[in-house]
């Protein structure tokens, strides 16, 4: 059994390098805050089989999704691009963080991450329940908005 | 002399975040092809040469592991040096890729200079920055 501030500081640690080396961004704070950020949506979520089986969610305002997009692409102007686009990007983080939290956890076992999901939720629209049933959630506030990342197993950690 | 390289991942913001990398690494770089899984590499490699792969390893149609497997059994792109760059860094993974025949593995996240810097070891040059 995996303790859940072993996977909330790995969690935390995996998302901020992600952030640093990979989107050139670095957040004014960090929390463990699972609520929902205002505004709209950009949302990836994917499954993982393993030892235990579980999910993440990765959810972002969209104006902070469209920033990081374009720091990811080294686009100039955000507002070039394509929706299309942002939702790769966000999907390829989501994929990012949950690897890299997995490997760190468990270096000896072999976990199969499925492709990502991805689905835009409109600043009047109530969305899923992200936080249900997670073991923890990590949120990075920046100016443009809030990025949260939630782990849940199927088995309590 | 400029190396070509193919660059094989599902995820179209990937391809174009390592391209963008490679562009901005100082290494001598000519053609850039890309290929969404195992299967179309295999198809561009019988079509150009490439002087180093980047592969990821969870992909559609053919993964990563069978990719770098049908590499090892070709007698002439057995020779391509290949560079993994996966999410999924497990021992497990790791040490399978690299008795299939992979020269080098970076785990993501990963900065530029990283990837730049296992990129010169496996073509044998040494960009000045």
């Amino acid at each position: 059994m995996i303790e859940s501030s072993v996977v909330h500081d790995l969690l935390q640690e995996s998302m901020q390098t992600a952030l640093e080396t990979m989107f050139f961004a670095a957040p004014d704070t960090v929390s463990m805050d699972p609520r929902r950020p205002a505004g709209a949506l950009i949302t990836a979520r994917l499954a993982f089989r393993g030892t235990p089986d579980g999910w993440s969610w990765l959810v972002v305002s969209d104006a902070l999704a469209r920033t990081l997009a374009a720091n990811f692409l080294g686009c100039e102007d955000d507002a070039l691009l394509l929706a299309s686009s942002v939702i790769d990007v966000m999907m390829e983080l989501a994929n990012i963080m949950c690897g890299a939290v997995l490997s760190r956890m468990e270096s000896g076992v072999n976990f199969d991450i499925g492709p990502p999901e991805s689905h835009p939720v409109r600043a009047d629209e109530a969305g899923p329940d992200f936080a249900a049933g997670s073991a923890c959630s990590c949120r990075f506030e920046f100016p443009e908005g809030a990025l949260i990342g939630f782990l849940a197993f199927q088995e309590a950690v | 002399m400029a190396f070509d390289v193919l660059i094989v991942d599902d995820s179209p913001a990937m391809r174009a975040f390592i391209e963008r990398v490679i562009d901005i690494s100082g290494l001598d770089v000519g053609k850039r092809l890309e290929a969404s899984n195992g299967q179309e590499a295999l198809d561009l490699l019988h079509r150009h040469w490439i002087d180093i792969i980047l592969t990821d390893v969870n992909m559609p149609v053919m993964n990563g592991e069978q990719f770098v497997a049908r590499l090892a059994e070709d007698e002439v792109l057995r020779s391509i040096p290949v560079l993994v760059v996966s999410t999924d860094g497990s021992e497990h993974r790791v040490h399978r890729m690299m008795s299939l025949g992979a020269r080098a593995y970076v785990k993501k996240p990963f900065s530029p200079e990283q990837l730049r810097k296992t990129m010169e070891q496996l073509l044998g040059v040494e960009v000045e920055q």
